[in-house]
C-alpha cells in the first residue's frame, strides 16, 4: 500500500492506496487517515481485501490505540466491508456513518465498535484538537452519504463525487484535468442518479474555501482543478441509465 | 481444524436438516403407536401382553421426538459458533498478514497483542465447540439405540399378535410400518453421523 502526505502543519492528512498486492478484479479505491494529537480518524477504510494492507500501512505513523475513529461515507463494500475486521483489533473506536445505514452496515460484523450515526443534515466531529464537518452529499451516490471537510487544512474528502476508475500505479493527483474527464464522466453519469442532488450539493460546496478535493476512487484535485471540477461537473447530465 | 470452519458449518447444517425430517417421521411414528394402543384395547384381554408394548411405542416416540428438537438445536448451534469461529481465524489470519506487511512500521508490535488476545479466544472456542460436538454425537447415539429398541419391540409385537385372533392382521401391518419409519429415522441419524465423521 502506498502512502502519500496531504497536509502536515498542527495535524496530519495521509492518503493510502495503488497497492501493488490488490487482487486485480476489484476496483482500487483511496482510504485516508487524519492524525491530531492522539487521536485519528481512517475514512472509507475499504474492504476486507485491504484491511491487512491498511492496517500495516496506517501502523507506520500511528500506533493501534491511536487509531479511535472510523468514518464510512455510505454502505459500498468497498467502502466499509473490512468492519467485522477492525471491530476486532478497534473495539473502542467509534464509526461515524449516515443513520440511514446502521441497520445494514451491521451486517459486516459489528460486536465492539460504537455506531455513531450521523443525521441527515450532517454534524461534526472533534478528533484530537480539530473539528471536522460532515457535509450531506445524499443520493452522491448512495441514498444516505457524506463527505468530510476539514476547514483548517482546507480538504474536502469527497467520496465518489471526483472519482476516476484509473490504471494501476496511476499518480495519486491529477496531472491534466482535460485528460482526467474521460476517466471519470461514465463513472459519474452512471453511479449518480440524481441532476437536483448533484446541483444541492454543488451550491453548499461553492460556500467551502478548499484547496484539495480528494475522492475514494482516482486522483486528488489541487488548487483551480477544484474549480474546474465543480464547474464540469454542474454541467454533467447525470442519472443515465434512464432514458 | 480451522480449515473445516466451512465443511463443519455446512455440515452442522445438514444434520439440523437431517434431524427435522427424522423429526417428522418420528411425529408419525407418535400416531402409530397411538393407534397401536387404541387396537390393544379393543382387542381386550386377548392382546393384554400388547398393552406394555404399546406404551413402549409410544414412549419411544415422543422421546424421539424431543431428542431430534434438541439435535436441532445443538446443530443450528454448532453451526453459528462454527461462523465466529470461521471469522476468528480470518481475522487472525488478515492479522499475521498485516503484521508480515508492516515490516518496517515502528508500531507493528501493536499487532502482536491481538494477534495474541485472538488466539486465546480460538482455544475457548474450540473447546466449546468440541463441547458441542460431543453433545451431539451423544444425543444422535441415543437416538439410534430408541430406533434399535422400536425394531425389536416390532418383531415381539408381531409374535404377540398371534394371540389377537381377529386383530393379528392389523397389528402386524401396523408393527410392519412402526419398523419401516423407525428405520427411515436410522437412515438420517446414520448420515448425520456420516456427516460428522471428518470432524476430529
Amino acid at each position: 500500500m502506498q502512502a502519500t502526505t496531504l497536509y502536515n502543519e498542527n495535524h496530519r492528512w495521509l492518503m493510502f492506496g495503488r497497492d501493488p498486492d490488490k487482487p486485480e478484479q476489484i476496483v482500487d479505491t483511496n482510504q485516508f487517515m487524519i492524525i491530531s494529537g492522539d487521536q485519528s480518524i481512517i475514512l472509507d477504510p475499504g474492504g476486507v481485501e485491504l484491511f491487512a494492507p491498511m492496517l500495516a500501512a496506517a501502523l507506520k505513523y500511528v500506533s493501534i490505540d491511536k487509531i479511535t475513529h472510523l468514518f464510512a461515507s455510505h454502505q459500498d463494500p468497498d467502502i466499509i466491508s473490512s468492519l467485522g475486521l477492525w471491530d476486532q483489533v478497534l473495539p473502542d473506536a467509534k464509526l461515524h456513518c449516515p443513520y440511514l445505514w446502521e441497520g445494514f452496515v451491521r451486517h459486516f460484523g459489528m460486536q465492539n465498535i460504537e455506531y455513531a450515526a450521523i443525521k441527515d443534515s450532517g454534524d461534526t466531529v472533534r478528533i484530537g484538537n480539530i473539528d471536522l464537518q460532515f457535509i450531506p452529499a445524499h443520493y452522491l451516490h448512495s441514498s444516505g452519504n457524506f463527505h468530510v471537510y476539514d476547514p483548517v487544512a482546507k480538504i474536502l474528502f469527497s467520496g465518489d463525487v471526483g472519482a476516476a476508475l484509473e490504471e494501476p500505479g496511476a499518480p495519486f493527483e491529477v496531472e491534466d484535468f482535460n485528460e482526467q474527464i474521460d476517466k471519470m464522466q461514465f463513472f459519474h453519469q452512471r453511479w449518480m442518479p440524481s441532476n437536483r442532488a448533484k446541483q444541492d450539493w454543488i451550491r453548499r460546496v461553492r460556500k467551502l474555501d478548499i484547496e484539495i478535493m480528494a475522492p475514494q476512487h482516482g486522483r486528488v484535485f489541487r488548487g483551480d482543478d477544484v474549480g474546474k471540477f465543480l464547474d464540469w461537473f454542474e454541467a454533467l447530465e447525470v442519472g443515465i441509465a434512464i432514458q | 481444524m480451522s480449515d473445516n470452519h466451512a465443511h463443519q458449518t455446512v455440515a452442522a447444517a445438514r444434520i439440523a436438516s437431517e434431524l427435522h425430517k427424522a423429526q417428522q417421521v418420528a411425529r408419525q411414528l407418535a400416531i402409530s403407536s397411538k393407534n397401536a394402543r387404541a387396537i390393544v384395547l379393543r382387542a381386550g384381554s386377548q392382546a393384554a401382553g400388547l398393552a406394555v408394548i404399546a406404551n413402549f411405542y409410544d414412549e419411544l416416540a415422543n422421546e424421539t421426538i424431543a431428542l431430534a428438537k434438541s439435535i436441532n438445536t445443538t446443530a443450528l448451534e454448532i453451526s453459528t459458533h462454527s461462523v465466529v469461529e470461521w471469522r476468528n481465524n480470518l481475522v487472525l489470519n488478515y492479522l499475521n498478514k498485516a503484521y508480515e506487511l508492516a515490516r518496517a512500521a515502528p508500531y507493528k508490535e501493536d499487532i502482536h497483542i491481538y494477534t495474541q488476545k485472538i488466539s486465546s479466544t480460538e482455544k475457548v472456542l474450540d473447546q466449546h465447540f468440541n463441547k458441542l460436538m460431543c453433545e451431539l454425537r451423544n444425543k444422535l447415539d441415543e437416538i439410534q439405540q430408541h430406533m434399535r429398541a422400536i425394531d425389536v419391540i416390532a418383531v415381539t409385537s408381531k409374535l404377540e399378535a398371534v394371540q389377537t385372533g381377529e386383530f393379528q392382521g392389523h397389528l402386524v401391518e401396523m408393527a410392519d410400518g412402526i419398523q419401516i419409519m423407525a428405520n427411515h429415522i436410522k437412515e438420517h441419524v446414520s448420515h448425520s453421523i456420516s456427516l460428522l465423521g471428518s470432524h476430529k
